[in-house]
């Protein structure tokens, strides 16, 4: 792919200021006092669940009861809108906050009725990991729990699992030690929003819009009733979202009648003023820019709580509005570093409740909200500017776990910017995380995407990055670490025991590799086409019980086309499929086929034997370091790292073979979160030497943990060999020593590291730059490391929150010192 | 020149192939940019203060890792010498134990250590296999990054070290050397024409304390220096700043004044690498004693300090960190 980018210098056309100064000036920037403040008190704040969103929801779905599904949706949102309590909290200067808590929670009653109840009668309420509980007092228990019961019948997760009941005959939950789909089904639908035309033209230009596209329907012949109700459906939660915006300024107003603090007084009436403004029309400065954003991401939240609000390319979104706010001499750095960190202050402080047979999986309280900064503009010129430099520092001068920055690398990214962004990530454990543009480009092109999508691409979380009209759900996870443990036992679980899997008969009656190696393969298809199955019955349900009008309402396509993203259908729709577990799967055949059919050091079943003791016995030891001791992915051993290509390959291509009823086939990608971790709670024994129920290997190209013994750039020569280009999106970790960093030289040749890494194919790094010392002592002293950020995979976290053995997989990775 | 006669030869192991104690990727340290850098086993000097003290002997040595140990016991029949044992630590954990007076390096013992906690260090490799080493990292090295040869002292291995750099300057592989200086001319003379910078070692200007501290006097490390010098080869100069031996300020700036006073416009001026007591471990793994454990890491304002002085007699002065 050929990518003619221009260098786009960091300078402000028309300010008078040179690159050195303005970047100076920057650096100049201190947190604010009150940011300061509340960071310190929110490391030490409990998760609050709230019954007000609920309670609003329920008396909506009550009073709109015959109505087509699409309206009832959006007169369910437009309640809560026009009826949750505003919130301006003391330390923002953008208005606007899902409750009065620093961690609120509003439990999805409407879409996840069964979650819900099991959490609620649980002792413990589930927002991270179980070192971090929600509280809630017994009366608003009852009042969630009454809340539920208007939506039983109605939400979707029902009605799905009583679907895959009837198809299986069991429930496919017995089956999540090999798949693994996030917990909830439901309308995991994802896709960038179009902040940037709401920003520019307000949402009374999209009521407007809607409005013509309903008299355009009844002029019409059309007979598709459900593009009417699609029209009629943003313009009720966008009309509410405005009194939304109303409401917030009358409260402004009313605060600073109160306010002592001259200063803060002022803030307010100035907030009052945006959000009579802003979002019904366009934003006049980069602080209305940020307000119409935030208004947007709180919509989004308080249509579907569980998902993560992403706020696309911010540094591209506000960019004129700032210059013009710097060159007119509205806004200084120092102003526009506070609302900044204001506003990614909001973002840290969302969070869900999860599934209470789920909270391994997750290890964060956090939503993996997700900025995306640089990269190109629509018509592939480098678009870096001040203000991804100026975001990148102030995100360094909060330095949260979340929300999570990319930084998009592509040739052009200028030096300084990366620069940058490394200092940044040591401030901020792991964050950003450096992501290239090139083999995003090159598979949404192959897919037929237009360019100009693909260049304005942003990433979902700590999912992948997508083309700006493109609609994504993930089916789940297949996992090629538990295929070793099933076909080792001829598709029987052993953590389980129960015969869950394909019969690939007996290994121990297996004479060659290729015969171990097809079995995988076969056992990897037929956990492929089961998830597929589910995926397919639950795709065929969903859109009967959820519609999101105001998400639909800012993706691309979706106002065009009178559809709702719930449907799935749209022209730049994709299904992925998450293949994991690749390089335990390779280092463990590897393992095999060394020991037991090359050197023939081991019998198969004096292997197997060793795996179902789990290493104990007499030689138990004694096999775990031969298993252990075989070559390993990471240390650029060609057999090793091109069987785990050749995995990850075969995997993408079984996935592929899958298509959709509206015959796309199924895509591969390869994101992080900490599936490592849960996955690795459910499989057994592995032949690399992993022990039962420890963590798989982190990420997705990370090496096994330990392992790897030659330094970063062998462990990127293996990555880039392994390629793994079948699949959208895959992670790399990498622990480095902060010793490697200690100077502004060294910081240079990380930079570099990243940069080469990149120009040869790598597609994502993140570096956790901590040393163990650090962690072991902050395992120690906890209560005085609260704000120890680290990296876990494709998301920060703050390191004492995490569970003791999720601290000890962190450690364990290897530490690349110099 | 007080050095044995040995030692000022040439190379010790034939012309093709040389004892190699490490191959580090991602050095950022010894030199320019993201380096490899191969490690060469056998060294003139016995530094005090060593961190590699497996380079020092021009012969393999058999390495014991205890923390990798298992207690297995395997490498016990493996020995031929009968020189391993298992003892029992207060743990209650077994663990190997060699006994070095029985011990003669043969390495017989290293293949039958699964947990790889035996190693020898020193196996011989070829130009090529050593010439692929420098290779593999090349899409890293970027504009500045390339190989670099330390040791002990690669210069004990002139025509390797030649044969080596010059298929990397071939290869457009950026070539740095690290030495002692306390080399043959013929050795230096040999690499001169395919190394782009020297990384030159200065320890202490008196040469009798420099011989208290080394083993070895000053004084054909200063003729060496200033030869090169002479010659408008690339150099710098690096100090280990060890408490105590050579961080008075009479001889941080005798130092200074010998290089200012180099007639040469290549010369990048002066490093100072503080001590750092990281090469503790490899002392235990060979069951050697470290001289030194009770030294302190010079703080950080001592060093600066230093740093400012050699500056300001116009020597350009940086700090390894």
């Amino acid at each position: 792919m050929n990518i003619a980018v221009k260098q786009n210098p960091l300078v402000i056309e028309g300010s008078g200021l040179d690159n050195e100064l303005l970047l100076k000036s920057i650096d100049n920037t201190v947190l604010d006092g009150s940011l300061d403040s509340w960071k310190k008190v929110q490391v030490d704040d409990t998760p609050v669940i709230r019954t007000e969103r609920a309670v609003l929801a329920a008396e909506s779905w009550k009073a709109s009861r015959g109505e087509d599904i699409q309206i009832r949706r959006a007169r369910l949102l437009a309640n809560i809108l026009e009826n949750l309590t505003p919130q301006i909290q003391p330390w923002q200067l953008l208005a606007g906050s899902e409750s009065q808590d620093i961690f609120g929670v509003h439990p999805d009653v409407d879409l996840c009725t069964t979650i819900t109840t099991d959490a609620m009668t649980s002792e413990f309420l589930p927002i991270g990991s179980p070192e971090v509980a929600g509280i809630i007092s017994e009366e608003e228990r009852q009042i969630l729990l009454q809340c539920v019961e208007v939506f039983r019948g109605d939400s979707v997760f029902e009605h799905v699992e009583s679907a895959w009941l009837a198809t299986f005959g069991t429930n496919p939950m017995n089956w999540v030690s090999t798949l693994h789909y996030m917990g909830k089904p439901g309308p995991y639908v994802r896709g960038p929003i179009q902040f940037e035309k709401i920003i520019k033209q307000g949402l009374r230009a999209l009521i407007d819009e809607a409005s013509a596209k309903i008299e355009e329907f009844k002029a019409s012949s059309e007979a598709d009733i459900d593009k009417l109700y699609f029209w009629e459906s943003v313009i009720i939660v966008n009309e509410a979202l405005i009194t939304y915006a109303h409401r917030h300024a009358d409260h402004a107003e009313a605060l600073a009648l109160t306010c002592d603090d001259e200063q803060r007084r002022e803030d307010l009436l100035a907030m009052a003023e945006v959000c009579r403004h802003v979002p019904e029309h366009p934003a006049r400065s980069m602080q209305e820019g940020m307000q119409t954003a935030m208004f947007m991401l709180l919509a989004v939240k308080l249509e579907t709580p569980h998902l993560p609000g992403d706020s696309g390319r911010m540094d591209q979104y506000l960019w004129d509005l700032y210059k013009a706010d710097i060159n007119e001499g509205r806004l200084d750095q120092q102003r526009a570093v506070n609302l900044f960190d204001s506003y990614l202050a909001f973002r840290g402080g969302v969070t869900s409740l999860n599934d209470p047979n789920f909270i391994d999986m997750q290890q964060t309280v956090t939503q993996l909200n997700l900025i995306t900064l640089g990269g190109v503009d629509r018509s592939g010129n480098g678009a870096d500017n001040a203000l991804t430099y100026l975001f990148l520092h102030a995100a360094g001068l909060l330095a949260l776990p979340e929300p999570h920055l990319t930084l998009r690398w592509h040739r052009q990214t200028p030096r300084n910017i990366m620069r940058k962004g490394h200092e940044t990530s040591v401030l901020v454990g792991g964050n950003p995380q450096f992501v290239n543009d090139e083999p995003v480009l090159e598979y949404w092109a192959a897919r037929g995407v237009p360019q100009e999508n693909i260049n304005d691409q942003s990433g979902i979380g700590c999912l992948p990055p997508l083309a700006s009209n493109v609609g994504y759900i993930q089916l789940g996870v297949v996992s090629q670490a538990k295929n070793l443990e099933l076909i080792l036992h001829n598709g029987h679980d052993q953590l389980f025991d129960a015969p869950i899997g394909l019969q690939t008969g007996d290994p121990r009656e297996f004479e060659t590799f290729e015969q171990l190696l097809e079995a995988h393969k076969k056992q990897h298809e037929f956990w492929i086409a089961r998830l597929t199955r589910m995926h397919r019955i639950s795709y065929s349900i969903e859109n009967k019980f959820v519609r999101t009008p105001f998400f639909s309402s800012v993706h691309e396509d979706c106002m065009e086309l009178g559809r709702d993203l719930a449907f799935r259908d749209l022209p730049h729709f994709y299904h992925f499929m998450n293949d994991r577990g690749c390089i335990d799967a390779a280092d463990s055949l590897i393992a095999i086929k060394r020991l037991v059919f090359e050197q023939k050091l081991l019998t198969m079943d004096e292997l197997i034997t060793a795996l179902d003791s789990d290493f104990e016995g007499k030689r138990g030891e004694e096999i775990r370091q031969l298993c252990l001791a075989q070559d390993k992915y990471g240390n650029d051993i060609d057999e090793v790292d091109t069987l785990a290509g050749a995995l990850g390959a075969f995997g993408g291509a079984a996935i592929r073979s899958h298509c959709m009823p509206d015959g796309k086939p199924i895509e591969t990608d390869r994101p992080g979160v900490s599936w490592h971790y849960f996955g690795g709670a459910v499989t057994a024994a592995l032949p690399n030497g992993r022990k039962a129920r420890e963590p798989l290997n982190d990420a997705t190209l990370s090496p096994m943990r330990g392992q790897d013994k030659d330094g970063p750039t062998t462990v990127f020569r293996s990555a880039i060999k392994a390629g793994f280009r079948e699949s959208l999106y895959n992670v790399l970790n990498q622990r480095i020593s902060p010793s490697a960093v200690k100077s502004a030289e060294t910081m240079d040749k990380l930079v570099g590291l990243t940069q080469a890494y990149m120009e040869n194919g790598g597609m994502h790094v993140q570096y956790n730059i901590v040393d163990t010392a650090t962690m072991r002592k902050a395992q120690e002293v906890p209560e005085e490391n609260k704000d120890l950020v680290v990296r876990i995979g494709g998301f920060s976290a703050y390191f004492v929150q995490l569970t003791r053995e999720m601290q000890d997989d962190v450690i364990m990775r290897n530490e690349q010192d110099v | 020149m007080g050095l044995p006669e040995s030692l000022l030869a040439t190379d010790q192991t034939e012309a093709h192939t040389a004892r190699v104690s490490n191959v580090q990727f991602y050095n950022v340290h010894d030199g320019p940019g993201i380096r490899t850098v191969v490690f060469l086993k056998g060294c003139p000097l016995t530094c005090k203060w060593c961190s590699n003290p497996e380079t020092i002997s021009t012969q393999q040595e058999l390495g014991l890792n205890r923390s990798l140990c298992t207690g297995c016991g395997a490498c016990l029949d493996a020995c031929p010498q009968k020189a391993i044992s298992l003892i029992k630590k207060p743990c209650g954990r077994r663990e190997a134990s060699v006994d070095r007076g029985l011990c003669t390096d043969c390495g017989d013992c290293v293949a039958s250590c699964i947990p790889k906690a035996l190693t020898m260090y020193g196996d011989p490799m070829s130009v090529e296999q050593v010439f692929k080493e420098f290779q593999k990292d090349k899409m890293f090295f970027g504009p500045e990054g390339g190989a670099t040869f330390s040791g002990g002292e690669a210069l004990l291995h002139p025509d390797f070290v030649a044969e080596v750099f010059a298929l990397c300057k071939a290869d457009g592989i950026h070539t740095c050397l690290e030495t002692t200086g306390s080399v043959s001319r013929r050795a230096l003379e040999k690499v001169l024409p395919v190394t782009d910078l020297f990384l030159f070692d200065l320890k202490h200007m008196d040469s009798e304390i420099h011989r208290l501290w080394t083993g070895a006097p000053n004084t054909l490390i200063h003729d060496n220096a200033r030869w090169l010098a002479s010659q408008g080869v690339q150099i710098l100069f690096r100090v280990p700043l060890i408490p105590g031996f050579n961080d008075c300020p009479d001889n941080v700036q005798a130092m200074a004044a010998f290089v200012g006073g180099l007639d040469s416009e290549n010369i990048d001026g002066i490093e100072l690498l503080p001590y750092h007591a990281m090469g503790t471990g490899k002392y235990q793994s060979l069951d050697q004693d470290y001289l030194l454990c009770d030294l302190k890491v010079p703080e950080e304002a001592l060093v600066e300090a230093l740093r400012k002085e050699i500056s300001a007699l116009g020597v350009p002065c940086s700090i390894s960190r």
